[in-house]
């Protein structure tokens, strides 16, 4: 057998498109697997199927402990299935390739029953990932100089759902479900590289979306938002004091 | 210029990571798997460079694939350039196998047939990406669970046509060996008399488990090594007549790093005994 038909057969039974006793057939000529080494090539598909969910894993725990809570492994390793079938590995950096799962449990929308809330939180631990690995910002080196501007690593996004919250207590504690309510969560690193998150209201909003577009602080506020120019300079302290905000004072 | 390679060091692992930097105990050197730290920032990249600054730090990476038939992955190739410049190691290391098949990765190190036709794939591969590495790549002997259809040699015979063909450094697993001779029924010893030792710029050891359902050995770096595959590691070392650099690969149910290091302790005495055995027989 040429390589190029090795690969040609190895491939889809590889990533489970194809039976093992086809794949047998093709590779072997054996009608059933009945030598050793037919037999044991099941083995590789069975390696594939378990990185895939082991990737997972490691990528989205909690999503993991969230799925476990209502369902089995089972479950999990279905989930894992389908969404490398959907989008295989395309990247050695094996974390970059989990990058569409938020966007792949967008998609199943309650297909495999799972909570409303998962690709909320897969997209959470995404967020924290990115912010924990995301390469360094040379202007994050020198935070007390510069013009005032936000840390390289700052991402806001909008869930509808307190993930923040219901993280909080340790896990033997921890609510079946996060509450139901918009909240608004910044994940960023702080000087010592510690990766944070914190839900912050629209005040701060208005704060870093002038920081970040060099609006004055003192510029009119939305209608609204009943907050004062005092009020968003304490914010902008307190930004400041956590690393969100970086600059000369 | 790259700092010299001696002795016994441990394959890097999150579990231990910022355990081991403080460590008192001997560490000669270090081994990543570079997937895990390229294109990192923040504590990743800054943990790497105290490594750096303590230890030499060798990239063992799973994805290149050299055995594949996709084209090499330029995207890959750069960032091992790129992270061979920052740690500056004596050589890379990647294995005897594919990981690739239409674009995508497998996260496995999957045999190739044994046939003369894979030996010239490979090797002409392997010269493609040695002319543009600026760091030597040596490769390692996998492990095989089923002949892939077709294999017209041994594994040592293919094993050795490549490295020969290619010119290559060899990273020779001794738990590979172990495993293959256990799992295909041949004798590990006469396996290592046929390897040109003299090609060997490294060793892994590591532990593995017996899958009694299925009737096989899987080569899964979990629990100690055991004293065959230590046996075979002494016969190795008395064979070469030198303390090869000698890695120890933990990867599953790590243990607290005391126990990992125990490992290393272990195969610096297991080398000194080995090598002075040698020097009796010979004198």
């Amino acid at each position: 057998m040429r390589l190029a038909e090795f690969y040609r057969a190895m491939a889809p039974f590889l990533v489970g498109q194809v039976s093992h006793a086809e794949a047998v057939r093709t590779l072997y000529g054996e009608p059933e697997p009945q030598s050793l080494d037919a037999r044991r090539l099941r083995m590789y598909s069975r390696a594939y199927r378990l990185t895939s969910v082991e990737m997972l894993d490691q990528s989205h725990p909690l999503c993991r402990w969230a799925v476990l809570r209502d369902a089995d492994e089972k479950r999990w390793g279905e989930l894992a299935r389908r969404f490398f079938e959907a989008y295989p590995q395309r990247d050695f950096r094996y974390l970059s390739c989990v990058d569409a799962f938020p966007a792949f449990l967008e998609q199943m929308a309650g297909g495999l029953n799972l909570p409303a809330w998962l690709p909320e939180l897969a997209d959470f631990e995404q967020r924290m990932r990115r912010a924990r690995l995301a390469l360094d910002h040379s202007a994050d080196a020198t935070p007390e100089s510069g013009p005032l501007r936000l840390a390289g690593t700052v991402e806001q996004r909008d869930y509808n759902y307190d993930l923040v919250g219901w993280l909080e207590p340790p896990e033997s504690e921890r609510a079946p479900a996060p509450v139901a309510e918009r909240t608004l969560v910044l994940f960023w690193r702080d000087r010592d590289l510690h990766v944070r998150r914190e839900t912050i209201g629209q005040r701060e909003r208005v704060v870093l979306e002038r920081v970040r577009d060099g609006t004055p602080l003192a510029a009119p506020v939305p209608p609204g938002l009943g907050a004062v120019s005092d009020q968003l300079v304490q914010i902008l302290e307190r930004l400041r004091q956590v690393d969100v905000v970086l600059g000369e004072r | 210029m790259p700092r010299a390679l001696e002795g016994i060091g441990v394959g890097l692992r999150y579990e231990f990571a910022h355990q081991l930097i403080d460590t008192s105990r001997q560490v000669d050197w270090l081994e990543i798997v570079p997937e895990n730290w390229m294109g990192a920032g923040g504590l990743t990249r800054r943990l790497l460079d105290r490594y750096c600054e303590r230890w030499v730090v060798v990239p063992h990476s799973i994805s290149l694939s050299i055995g594949g038939i996709d084209p090499l992955d330029e995207e890959f190739l750069g960032e091992m350039a790129a992270l061979c410049r920052r740690l500056d190691p004596p050589f890379w290391s990647d294995h005897i196998c594919y990981a690739r098949i239409g674009g995508t990765y497998l996260n496995d190190l999957l045999p190739l047939p044994f046939t003369e036709e894979a030996v010239e794939h490979t090797v002409r591969r392997l010269a493609a990406v040695q002319a543009r590495s600026e760091v030597p790549l040596i490769l390692e002997n996998a492990t095989f669970y089923a002949h892939m259809p077709g294999c017209t040699m041994d594994e040592a015979s293919f094993l050795n046509a490549i490295l020969v063909g290619s010119g290559c450094g060899m990273l020779l697993d001794l738990n590979n060996v172990y495993v293959n001779s256990q799992n295909h029924a041949f004798d590990s010893r006469a396996f290592i008399d046929r390897m040109r030792l003299e090609r060997v710029r490294q060793i892994h050891l590591a532990g593995h488990t017996l899958d009694a359902a299925q009737g096989v050995i899987i080569d899964t770096h979990k629990g100690p090594i055991i004293d065959d595959v230590w046996a075979l590691y002494a016969y190795t070392i008395r064979r070469a007549g030198r303390l090869i650099p000698t890695l120890i690969e933990w990867d599953t149910d790590i243990p607290a790093l005391d126990e990992v290091l125990d490992e290393l302790d272990r195969a610096r005495a297991c080398a000194r005994t080995a090598l002075a055995q040698g020097l009796r027989k010979a004198s």
